[in-house]
């Protein structure tokens, strides 16, 4: 009861925060900050959908970007020739996403190792094609007159609603069985799991997640292009899990800020600006190759250096 | 008259032109302690990947309770109860020592994915009671202690006592072990064959149990088979095999009047 109750009370204290942002802060802050922040959190929904797949499950997807151009192009046709508004847009993007990722993770999935790095980086290609190719989804010209939504409060609404869904799935039984098929499928096995359907069902989690920030994508400049929603998008992702730490949550959402605020950062120094990013990378990879917070979390970090203030007192002294 | 819980009728596996396990029959009445013995490359790990499920057999049939596993999804062998462990200990390093058996006991929790995103009552209620089973469980294994730990900052014997504990949540009918004394001094191995005989008893589970410190193996199995190339070459009780000239000679040599202590 006070658990429940207390997750609860957590999840309406960071709305009414975002909200509050949106109301009294947004509009006084420079555009082109809140700009940054919104491709911010637009990248932490697909992160932390890739976390759970390949930081917790352990499964090598090379196609995040694909499920969320599904989420994209889903939400923007519902609206463009279903008149769906835009919440119901993003709504329709995750679950055609999550759909997508179920007909691309249940035949694959079954099989172990390198077979979904290999499908899903061809996912990716193929729905690309598909895109510039198909006329009503307007091809390499992209689709345009599409509603703008994607506000500060609606995408933060999302981040909130994607984390807390899951954070508390990896902190249950079932996050335990993510966890367990990627240290060892064999032993996972063994206790009479089906290693296949917990796989799977990381994967349409993931996916849907993605399609909703796809969503967010198509209702924030009026118009998407398939070009956004390319291969690099997906390596781009991986490197954000991975620089940020397998098995955690925190971690890869870190990673995300930084590494999505970066170039916008460094716009300045603009010619520059993938040289450092490039640094960035290597001097993480080799400073910590473990990633920014290996499988630990934010909170368990913090509370280490709680612990270790000058002046905390120490029962191990 | 006790039933036959394992069956292995003219078994057999080839990897190619070689045939790992041939010819091989078993019975395990419910209840029983059987050790599987024999020289290294005997068969015995191939014997327990047969009966679940990760190879198929090539010849002969596995039934459980009378029911054939061939076929049969390593996951679907193990929720019909059959448990084990692994000679090279597959535990979930990046779990702490009670998640382990947590996963071990995941099947008999009833929890879905809306209950953990939503945190219903049902959830917290299998979660109360999954933590109390799993803790009594690791009291039993003498991990308690260590429950909060990651399991791969466990010592070697540990690690082999966790694996048993984690197989054990399952709620199996027949627990198969492979060498769960490798590399425990003689002390450490004299322990867990205690504790082997003991969960026995107490779980009321059949076991098949592989290992090489002959002394405990004759001291708490009421039967044994002995392997040599895929094949069987003695099955008896441990004051039969030790006398079986063929054992002496394949494979116990000298060591074999050594006997329980
Ligand atoms: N998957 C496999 N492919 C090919 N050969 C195998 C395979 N598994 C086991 N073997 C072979 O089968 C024989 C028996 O192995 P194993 O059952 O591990 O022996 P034991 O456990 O008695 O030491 C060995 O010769 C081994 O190399
Ligand atoms: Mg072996």
């Amino acid at each position: 009861m006070r658990q429940g109750a207390l997750a609860y009370g957590i999840l309406a204290l960071l709305l009414a925060a975002v909200w509050g942002i949106e109301l009294f802060l947004v509009p006084w802050t420079d555009p082109y900050l809140t700009d940054i922040v919104i491709r911010v959190g637009i990248n932490l929904l697909a992160v932390m959908g890739l976390a759970l797949v390949l930081g917790f499950t352990g499964q090598f997807s090379l196609g995040h970007a694909g499920f969320m151009a599904v989420g994209a192009y889903a939400a923007a046709a519902s609206t463009l020739y279903a008149g769906v508004p835009p919440v119901g847009g993003i709504v329709v993007g995750g679950l055609v996403a999550a759909l997508a990722g179920f007909g691309v993770g249940l035949p694959t999935l079954r099989l172990s190792g390198d077979y979904l790095a290999v499908v899903t980086l061809g996912f990716n290609g193929i729905i690309i094609v598909l895109i510039q190719n198909s006329p009503a989804l307007g091809g390499a010209q992209g689709l345009t007159g599409l509603p703008v939504a994607t506000t500060f409060g609606l995408t933060f609404t999302c981040v909130v609603l994607g984390g807390l869904f899951i954070r508390n799935l990896l902190v249950s039984p079932l996050g335990r069985v993510f966890e367990a098929v990627r240290d060892n499928e064999i032993a996972t096995r063994s206790l009479g799991i089906d290693t296949t359907r917990a796989k799977v069902l990381a994967f349409v989690v993931g996916a849907f997640w993605a399609g909703v920030s796809g969503a967010l994508i198509a209702y924030y400049r009026s118009s998407i292009f398939p070009s956004q929603f390319q291969f690099d998008r997906s390596i781009e992702q991986v490197a954000m899990v991975v620089l940020g730490g397998t098995g955690s949550l925190s971690g890869p959402l870190i990673a995300a800020t930084i590494l999505s605020a970066l170039p916008e950062v460094l716009r300045p120094v603009a010619q520059y600006r993938m040289v450092i990013y490039s640094i960035v990378l290597i001097a993480m990879m080799i400073l910590r190759p473990t990633g920014l917070l290996g499988n630990h979390e934010l909170s368990d970090v913090l509370k280490r250096l709680w612990q270790k203030r000058p002046g905390a007192r120490s029962t191990a002294a | 008259m006790s039933e036959a819980l394992l069956e292995l009728r003219k078994t057999g596996i080839r990897f190619g032109g070689l045939r790992a396990v041939s010819d091989l029959d078993l019975v395990l009445p419910v209840g029983v302690l059987h050790g599987l013995i024999g020289p290294n490359g005997a068969g015995k790990t191939t014997v327990f990947n047969l009966v679940t499920g990760i190879y198929e057999p090539t010849e002969g049939d596995i039934l459980l309770a009378g029911r054939s596993l061939k076929g049969v999804a390593p996951a679907k062998v193990a929720a019909a109860g059959i448990g084990r462990t692994f000679q090279n200990i597959r535990l979930f390093a990046g779990l702490s020592v009670i998640e382990n058996v947590k996963v071990g006991m995941h099947r008999h929790l009833e929890s879905t994915l809306l209950d953990a995103v939503l945190r219903t009552p049902r959830y917290r209620r299998v979660e109360v009671e999954a933590e109390e089973q799993c803790r009594t469980l690791l009291e039993t294994f003498g991990l308690l202690a260590l429950a909060e730990q990651p399991a791969d900052s466990l010592a070697y014997g540990l690690r082999r006592r966790l694996e048993i504990a984690r197989a054990l949540a399952t709620k199996p009918r027949l627990l198969l072990l492979d060498e769960p004394a490798a590399g425990m001094n003689p002390s450490e191995a004299d322990d867990l064959m205690h504790l082997i005989r003991w969960v026995r008893d107490t779980f009321e589970v059949t076991i098949l149990l592989i290992e090489h410190h002959m002394p405990v193996v004759m001291g708490i199995c009421e039967r044994i088979t002995v392997l040599d190339h895929g094949a069987l070459i003695a099955e008896g009780s441990p004051d039969e095999i030790r006398r079986d000239p063929k054992v002496i000679e394949a494979y116990l040599g000298a060591d074999v009047h050594a006997g329980p202590a």
